[in-house]
């Protein structure tokens, strides 16, 4: 082969890896605004819940519960410039009564449920979980906008939930409690919520944690 | 076979030297972008669900037996394909860690990325290390073979010269 034929065979080899590089570069900038996106949606994604308690009951004298309701809504915002897609949400609701004769701030509860008043004496008060909401169903966000999810918790008598059967029985037992001691009961609402951002590689399982988002809620006083 | 490390000062090596950073640069960079796609094919353009090894595996062939063409030698080779992968590994870290440079971003942890990063490529980056030095052969063997100018005509020319000047 002579010189000028193995020079142009040398110089398609500098332009192949030149196109290459150049095809390359062009998907690399899309991945990284991709990504970046990605890692926006992940890290400025807020959810904001609230919830609104109310007791009924059963007549005037407010003897028994009839039952309880708790409306849940919960905010998902979306910064980043990609459509979000949140799956597998969980809403976990407990209430609890927290008397108000042990004289305990706001700042007295644990996570644990464990109580510890200033002189140092620990009281445990058992969570009744009121209510627990699974669903596979997919939201949809649209870039840079936000989403509210309405969620209406209802634990009452003859409902199909054994549980909640089981939760109104305690309520009541609370509430009887404290009208014969002349005591105002203060309620614990704890609620929490959990998505998932729809992104994660399946394989990689140490990068899923870092795409839940998990939101818990606050006190609350009926 | 017998190594030697090549004086990259020398006089004459510059050239050579120059080559080898254009091509740890592009195709450092290609090999990088595609390591970064066999492992996260999902949040890659174009983007799929999957991605085939066999790309990978041809690219790494194309690159191999480019630079036995261009390198010509297999101590050049070797720095060569050393280049290729250091700049790959340090281009798909980027990649990676690309988020950390946008401003809204900036306070993310980008040092724990490019380690994960490292640790998943880490295994690719070894397979083209080795797959790139391997074929680096069969290119060499092609440019002697067949790029490099017959040097018959030339030695025929000498031979005559010499039996005049007897």
């Amino acid at each position: 082969m002579n010189e000028r034929s193995s020079s142009r065979i040398r110089k398609f080899c500098w332009a192949f890896i030149i196109s290459i590089f150049l095809v390359t570069m062009t998907f690399s900038i899309m991945t990284m605004d991709n990504y970046t996106q990605i890692a926006k949606a992940k890290h400025l994604t807020t959810v904001e819940l609230d919830m609104e308690p109310e007791i009924f009951y059963v007549d005037d004298n407010q003897d028994d519960i009839d039952h309880v309701t708790v409306l849940a809504s919960f905010t998902i915002s979306n910064p980043s410039n990609m459509r979000l897609s949140i799956w597998t949400l969980s809403c976990l609701v407990y209430l609890r009564d927290l008397p108000a004769e042990n004289g305990l701030n706001a700042s007295r509860a644990s996570r644990d449920l464990t109580i510890k008043t200033s002189d140092g004496v620990q009281y445990y008060y058992g969570a009744l979980k009121a209510y627990e909401f699974y669903t596979d169903k997919v939201i949809h966000i649209e870039p840079n906008s936000n989403v509210t999810e309405y969620l209406m918790l209802e634990v009452g008598l003859g409902d199909r939930d054994v549980n909640d059967d089981r939760t109104l029985m305690v309520l009541n037992d609370i509430h009887d409690h404290s009208s014969e001691n002349d005591l105002e009961l203060e309620w614990y609402g704890y609620a929490r919520l959990i998505i998932f951002i729809d992104d994660i590689p399946k394989e990689y399982g140490a990068l899923s944690d870092s795409h839940v988002i998990i939101r818990e809620a606050r006190w609350w006083s009926l | 076979m017998k190594f030697e490390v090549p004086n990259i000062l020398a006089t004459g090596k510059v050239n050579i030297l120059l080559k080898i950073i254009a091509l740890s640069i592009f195709s450092g960079f290609s090999l990088g972008y595609l390591i970064f796609y066999s492992i996260f094919p999902e949040l890659s353009a174009p983007f799929q669900n999957e991605f085939s090894s066999l790309y990978l595996i041809l690219v790494l062939v194309i690159i191999g037996i480019i630079i036995g063409i261009l390198l010509e030698e297999i101590e050049w080779c070797l720095v060569g394909t050393l280049g290729i992968v250091a700049s790959a590994a340090l281009f798909s870290s980027l990649i990676f860690s690309s988020p950390g440079m946008s401003g809204e971003l900036i306070s993310l942890d980008v040092s724990s990325d490019i380690f994960m990063m490292i640790r998943l490529s880490l295994p690719h980056a070894i397979m083209s290390f080795i797959v790139i030095f391997l074929i680096s052969f069969f290119g060499i063997h092609l440019n002697d073979t067949y790029l490099t100018p017959d040097p018959r005509p030339f030695k025929e020319w000498e031979d005559r010269n010499e039996e005049r000047s007897e």
